[in-house]
């Protein structure tokens, strides 16, 4: 019997059965005996968040533009489809083919949060293949991972084959071609891996040994085999050459981000201290307006979608704004295609655009201050002053938004109570500013949406050495925050403490965090991200059965000789700038941003001999 | 100056994988779809204008369909055929374009439409079902709790349920029934499913496929 036949009554049981059966508009087909490597590509969460993501669209795309190779979509089940899966014995399977991934080359899995290592587990279980690398002996499949998260990927040590640090346009292709010369000479797992390590940004994480003192810090990383040691991670040179996809799949449910989306630029000029992606992504590159503009011609004629999103990590820092709006205006006004600018910057957000944004539909505002006082915005590296948010704000009332939503995190290194009630001075300046405005928009009042996260130090930032406030700690300032909002036209959301911890550990967690993964996930601990599925105290039993503490991990200063988990892996960023980085943020003083000044991060050192200039530079 | 509109309905297909696709997401793809062509399509004249586009008779989830209708318009004549190309080439794969035409009923004289059930059952319970089915129907009545937005309503379906042929097939039993349909009174097949399943096991699986929907006087609606 087929794994489609297999699907039928399992289908009918569980809510939007179309999350499972593919068969999407752009979803890729190809004849099974016509290619030689088969490649899931996994997406450790539900479809509706795996299939918002861009980079998924675009290695999708780049493998499947090679007439070899098959790449499929999976994503992790919820909660009633895994019970019918294991209740009917059904492995999980490619969304294209409906085959069994277990017998794929490769199943590569995207790491974009760290809140997603249990469910990458439970993938592998309900695969049908064993969750510890060393127990699969087969060269087939061999299990990858890649994203952001895999710059720490030492928590997932024990069951991921090798890492791919970096952009993986490339590198995705190289360990392919490695593959098939591999199989071809019948070579073991272990030969395959120790090849693969010699591939620039490839970490094959059973070729370390760690070492560990007495006090639990790591004593040594020693690479074996002929390992690197160091690996450096890649990135693409020229972005504007490089393949974008000219169709997405396009899902038939309703998923997170349903529309077009562009990458403007890769990469953040601004180095706020507290953000990983603006030192990991290094250095800045953009795409010229032109292939933007082609770009979002091609997606909007295929998918049909009403909505182009320029994605990036500060869309309002992209030179070429401008001139693509002015390419991509008229004819998306033509068609009635909405433009979506989801990172904008409140000092780079000109009146201009706001009008221009506005032309299309009016929808809320989200800005992103960060902390409330001036002192906290300073020594996390937010160069943003209250007169320019205060402004910006003016400005979109004036054309006609009355709904903005400010993103802050408590907990940040350096703050104090003052600086927690600083949100809440910041919120009411804005209310304020709404109601002295004589042009303010007639008959509606104002709506300030504060959300507040918990600050997560991660590695590869400045704050990597910074302990986490205890969940103590955090809702205490919580409660602050709330005592100093007196306006009902502030609502304050705010974030779970408790996640925030375990997301900490795992952020900077080490290879001893396996077997505690590995217990948290055998007793029941998946889809971690979502609220209904997350219970901490099973983390803290997996963690007491192996000897362990999460504060350990989270809430414990680290020295700036200390060897971290990640040492031997290289971002680019040197530890030299982010120790001095860290030292400015004690004393509260900013660092200009890439285009201002060049601070000597590090990472234009990943251009060297290359042909390519490093843009950062001048 | 008033636009030109030109009603147009299309007949389409909607099987295999396309089953599992709501109502809600059917929609949406057609959206999609439509703007996949260059068709000249007309959109709703308010304040925020959209894409005029409706279902005469909605498709329930895991129902297969062989004719299923959508209504449009445009703002231009144009051949049928040339829209029919357009739509085939946009729709994802599952739907099937049927035939493209002019309205002729309004989609307020649907009153019935056809399906065929298939019930999968072992070889050996195929006959005892078959005889349960001519049962069922000799009865005066039957009786089945339907839920609507009022509540639960225990419901004699038996006046709005026609069994049109039923025999045994090689995966079980096959029938043929014709279902009170429309905007008043919607008799789901699942819910005869549920007066049979009263008095038998339920099937190994069910496969459902609409085959036609029709006018008060059981004549194709058009």
């Amino acid at each position: 019997m087929s794994l489609e036949a297999k699907l039928e009554p399992i289908l009918e049981q569980v809510q939007k059965p179309a999350r499972y059966i593919g068969g999407e508009l752009g979803s890729i087909i190809k004849e099974p005996d016509k290619v030689s490597v088969r490649f899931a590509f996994c997406f450790p969460d539900l479809y509706e968040i795996g299939m918002s993501h861009l980079g998924m669209k675009i290695l999708y795309s780049i493998k499947n533009s090679r007439e070899d190779i098959w790449c499929e979509r999976v994503f992790a089940p919820a909660a009633d489809m895994e019970a019918q899966m294991r209740e009917h014995h059904t492995p999980l399977y490619g969304l294209e083919s409906l085959e069994p991934i277990r017998d794929f080359d490769f199943i590569g899995f995207s790491l974009q949060y760290e809140m997603c290592y249990t469910t990458l587990l439970n993938m592998l279980d309900l695969a049908g293949l064993t969750v510890r690398s060393a127990d699969r002996k087969n060269l087939a499949p061999i299990v990858m991972a890649g994203g952001p998260c895999a710059c720490n990927p030492e928590p997932l040590a024990d069951f991921v084959d090798l890492f791919v640090l970096g952009e993986g346009e490339e590198v995705n292709l190289e360990l392919i071609d490695l593959y098939r010369q591999a199989k071809q000479e019948g070579c073991s797992k272990e030969e395959y891996l120790r090849r693969a390590a010699g591939i620039p940004g490839v970490y094959v994480p059973s070729l370390y040994d760690v070492t560990y003192r007495e006090d639990g810090t790591i004593q040594a990383i020693t690479p074996k085999e002929g390992a690197p040691a160091k690996v450096s991670k890649r990135i693409i040179r020229e972005l504007d050459k490089v393949p974008f996809p000219k169709s997405f799949v396009v899902p038939f449910i309703d998923i997170v981000h349903d529309r077009s989306m562009l990458e403007v630029q890769r990469g953040c000029i601004r180095g706020c201290r507290f953000c990983q992606a603006g030192f990991i992504y290094r250095p800045i590159r953009d795409k010229s307006p032109e292939t933007l503009n082609r770009d979002a011609l091609n997606l909007s004629d295929t998918s049909g979608y009403d909505e182009v999103s320029l994605t990036s990590l500060s869309t309002s820092d992209y030179q070429g704004l401008e001139e693509l709006l002015d390419n991509i205006l008229p004819w998306t006004q033509e068609r009635q295609i909405n433009i979506a600018l989801p990172s904008l910057r409140i000092d780079s957000c000109s009146e201009k655009l706001l009008a221009q944004i506005a032309k299309v539909r009016k929808s809320g505002l989200t800005f992103a201050p960060e902390a409330g006082s001036q002192r906290l915005r300073d020594a996390i590296n937010k160069n943003l002053s209250e007169e320019e948010i205060l402004s910006t704000c003016r400005a979109a009332f004036r054309n006609g938004y009355t709904s903005v939503k400010l993103y802050f995190m408590i907990g940040l290194p350096t703050e104090t109570l003052e600086d927690v009630a600083g949100i809440a001075d910041l919120a009411q300046k804005v209310v304020d500013a709404f109601y002295r405005l004589p042009d303010k928009p007639k008959g509606k009042g104002v709506q300030v949406t504060v959300s507040v996260a918990c600050f997560v130090p991660k590695p590869y930032t400045p704050f990597e050495f910074e302990p986490q406030d205890t969940p103590e700690q955090l809702r205490e300032k919580q409660r602050h925050l709330i005592a100093n909002v007196r306006s009902r036209k502030i609502s304050v959301k705010y974030h779970d403490s408790q996640t925030s911890v375990l997301e900490a550990a795992l952020a900077r967690g080490d290879r001893r965090l396996g077997p505690v993964l590995e217990s948290a996930w055998r007793a029941g601990s998946r889809l971690d991200g979502w609220g209904e599925h997350f219970s901490m105290e099973r983390w803290t039993q997996a963690f007491a059965d192996h000897g362990l503490e999460p504060g350990f991990y989270a809430h414990r200063r680290r020295d700036y000789e200390e060897v971290a988990p990640w040492s031997h892996l290289d971002y680019g960023v040197s530890r030299r700038f982010l120790i001095g980085e860290n030292k400015k943020a004690w004393d509260s003083t900013v660092t200009p941003n890439c285009r201002e000044h060049c601070s000597g991060c590090g990472a234009a050192a990943l251009y060297l001999n290359g042909e390519v200039k490093p843009p950062c530079s001048k | 100056m008033q636009q030109v509109m030109i009603p147009v309905r299309m007949f389409f297909s909607k099987t295999g994988r396309a089953k599992y696709i709501s109502h809600l997401d059917t929609m949406r793809t057609f959206t999609r779809a439509f703007r996949r062509t260059h068709l000249p399509l007309w959109d709703t004249q308010g304040f925020n204008p959209h894409l005029y586009m409706t279902f005469p008779l909605p498709l329930a989830l895991g129902v297969e369909s062989h004719r299923e209708a959508v209504d449009f318009r445009l703002t231009q004549e144009l051949d049928f055929g040339q829209v029919a190309q357009e739509l085939v080439d946009a729709l994802p794969p599952g739907f099937e374009v049927v035939e493209v035409a002019e309205p002729v009923m309004p989609a307020s004289a649907i009153a019935w439409a056809e399906y065929e059930l298939r019930l999968a059952y072992p070889p050996m319970e195929r006959e005892a079902m078959l005889f349960a089915l001519k049962e069922l129907f000799a009865k005066p009545s039957i009786e089945v709790i339907k839920k609507s937005k009022k509540g639960e309503v225990l419901t004699d379906i038996r006046p709005h349920t026609t069994l049109l042929d039923c025999k045994v097939d090689d995966s079980g039993l096959w029938m043929s029934v014709g279902l009170a349909a429309g905007s008043t009174l919607n008799i789901s097949p699942r819910l005869l499913l549920e007066a049979f399943e009263k008095d038998t096991r339920p099937a190994d699986s069910v496969k459902i496929l609409r085959t036609a929907i029709l006018d008060a006087g059981r004549k194709p609606f058009v």
